[in-house]
């Protein structure tokens, strides 16, 4: 995809300081291109370094191919990256170890995480993937609150939660679906386990 | 090519309904319920992938789901993820989520619980389970809290509370500064004491440790009936005596004569031994049957709840004297009350009633034996005796 065609991301350049403003590329693994400043980038943790280590120059970011992100899609990374540039050069949140957390969801993020779980637990993934604390904070508080006032049943439904027989029974099945000849080689394993040896070998 | 197959009708009807539904923008939850309520119980991520189509204004009925690129479900997440959503629950909801499955179960119990007060308290008609500031109580029929209200299956409200708490007190990483119990009746601490052995018995069921006690700073008791037993204080035998520095007992210690077995009993624990500070509020004569619950440890702070002549003030400074570990004890009058400070202190002085030397206002008293030094205080609002020395 050219970049003139890719999907840009909503940037408020007026709050980008001049000397900051340099947009580096980002491809997904279904070839979106994305557009994002330097300043949201530093919400990610491991973007960050990516392109400190690239040491890119603006020309570099503009001759050079787009950074591949190979793991996350088109549909999660425009989420990811409007969220950057949401909250770009906000500071990055230090867990202070308190249980339950104490998170406030702002309005944005609110909206921008009012999706289906599938795409909420890839965004999750995605933040996790690409270490942006804060959105992944709100993230997984967005998951807890949806857990609220639920009963253990309605938790199985809504997060396709296997109950503790369902989950014998995918064991069960992936046993028998396995070779015979691993199975005979796990099942002497663990013969040997029980004997006190640990190893094969 | 494949062959486009139209959706039977009722299909669409059901779609249509979704559809009306997202125009409203309620949360998915809720207009799931409603749907559930007018047709069935469907799957949830079936509705939920045509209600946000239809929230997102893509109104395409004969879209097929099949093309929809693929997502991710909660199962998939990496275990730290699932220990992050956890970490965002309160006790009320963690409680829940670990009645769904094991797998969670182990998960949410993993991590070292962020606990440092638990008070169980047991009424009458209802049982509450404070876990630092969050409150749940069990009655009627329903465990609650500020926010939010569940159904429990039938069952006395103790029996629900217990079994709830069961699960915290068998976390091997539970660190308590203070655990609080406030019984109803006997029933109420014997019920306890029976789920902390339970929970003991299964710690050391998976673990090598072998009689594991639970991790407790303070331990507080309030029994709220009128004669208390000193059954209620035998949750100490399952605490750890290394950790044990401070215990509260309010309330009717007076009983403590009545019950001598206990008393022995009791003061023959090791963890009763360990213990660094008793603070206690009650009735409490002069005789050296009830002042054997203090003269074990080293630190005392008592508050009176009757008035107390200064006789019986003299016998009972008199019997801690005989205290071969005390270093401070603190005694406060009843409410309203203040000591007669003036005639204890005078009577504290006089040659017969024990070896002291000093002026009023600061008696010393000299343990001749032990060549130990006591001061002694008294004003009319507290009593101090401690342990100084010998300049």
């Amino acid at each position: 995809m050219s970049v003139e065609n890719a999907p840009v991301v909503d940037v408020d350049e007026a709050a980008i300081p001049v000397e900051k403003k340099m947009y580096y590329r980002f491809e997904s693994n279904d070839k979106k291109e994305f557009r994002v400043s330097e300043l949201a980038i530093q919400q990610s943790e491991t973007l960050n370094r990516l392109v400190e280590a690239m040491g890119y120059t603006s020309e570099d970011v503009e001759n050079k191919p787009a950074i591949a992100i190979e793991n996350i899609d088109g549909k999660t990374l425009k989420l990811v990256f409007q969220w950057c540039e949401h909250h770009k050069g906000e500071a990055i949140p230090v867990d202070d170890g308190s249980v339950p957390k104490i998170v406030e969801i702002p309005e944005f993020d609110a909206k921008l995480m009012d999706i289906d779980n599938g795409l909420l637990f890839k965004l999750i993934w995605a933040a996790d993937y690409l270490n942006i604390v804060q959105l992944l904070n709100v993230s997984c508080k967005k998951v807890a609150n949806m857990a609220q006032g639920k009963t253990p049943a309605q938790l199985r439904r809504v997060y396709l939660l296997p109950s503790d027989e369902e989950d014998e029974a995918a064991k069960r099945a992936a046993q028998e679906a396995q070779d015979p000849r691993a199975r005979e080689v796990e099942e002497e394993f663990e013969e040997r386990k029980r004997q006190g040896g640990n190893s094969f070998f | 090519m494949a062959e486009n197959v139209a959706p039977p009708p009722s299909v669409q009807g059901l779609k249509l309904y979704i559809c009306a539904l997202a125009t409203l923008h309620m949360p998915v939850w809720n207009a799931y319920k409603i749907f559930c309520e007018q047709h069935g119980v469907i799957d949830f991520p079936e509705f939920e992938f045509w209600y946000y189509r239809f929230y997102r204004g893509h109104f395409d009925f004969n879209y097929d789901r099949r093309l929809a690129p693929k997502t991710r479900s909660f199962t998939e997440l990496p275990i730290h993820i699932f220990e992050m959503v956890g970490e965002h629950l309160d006790m009320f909801d963690r409680l829940i989520v670990r009645q769904v499955s094991k797998t969670l179960q182990s998960l949410i119990d993993t991590p070292t619980p962020k606990i440092s007060k638990i008070t169980v308290k047991f009424w009458e008609t209802s049982s509450i389970l404070e876990f630092d500031d969050e409150m749940i109580t069990f009655s009627r029929g329903f465990m609650s809290t500020k926010k939010q209200k569940l159904a429990t299956p039938t069952g006395p409200h103790w029996a629900h509370a217990l079994s709830y708490l069961l699960p915290v007190f068998q976390n091997p990483k539970l660190k308590l500064k203070i655990l609080g119990l406030h019984y109803f009746d006997v029933e109420n601490s014997e019920r306890f004491n029976k789920m902390l052995q339970i929970a003991q018995n299964k710690i050391c069921e998976k673990s090598i440790a072998q009689n594991k006690k639970f991790h407790v700073e303070k331990l507080s008791i309030i029994p709220n009936y009128d004669t208390m037993d000193l059954n209620v204080l035998m949750a100490l035998q399952y605490l750890d005596k290394g950790v044990l520095r401070e215990i509260d007992v309010v309330n009717r210690v007076d009983g403590i004569t009545d019950n001598k077995n206990i008393l022995e009993k009791l003061v023959g624990l090791e963890q009763f031994q360990a213990i660094q500070t008793i603070e206690c509020k009650g009735k409490m004569g002069g005789d050296p049957g009830s002042m054997a619950f203090f003269l074990n440890s080293p630190r005392v702070s008592f508050k009176l709840f009757r008035k107390m002549t200064a006789k019986e003030l003299a016998e009972m400074i008199k019997t801690l004297m005989k205290s071969t570990v005390l270093e401070k004890f603190h005694l406060s009058p009843p409410d309203m009350y203040n000591f007669p400070a003036k005639s204890l202190s005078k009577m504290l002085t006089q040659p017969e009633f024990f070896k002291a030397k000093g002026v009023p206002a600061n008696i010393r008293f000299h343990k001749i034996q032990e060549d130990q030094f006591y001061k002694i205080d008294i004003t009319e609002q507290l009593i101090t005796i401690e342990k100084v020395e010998n300049d």
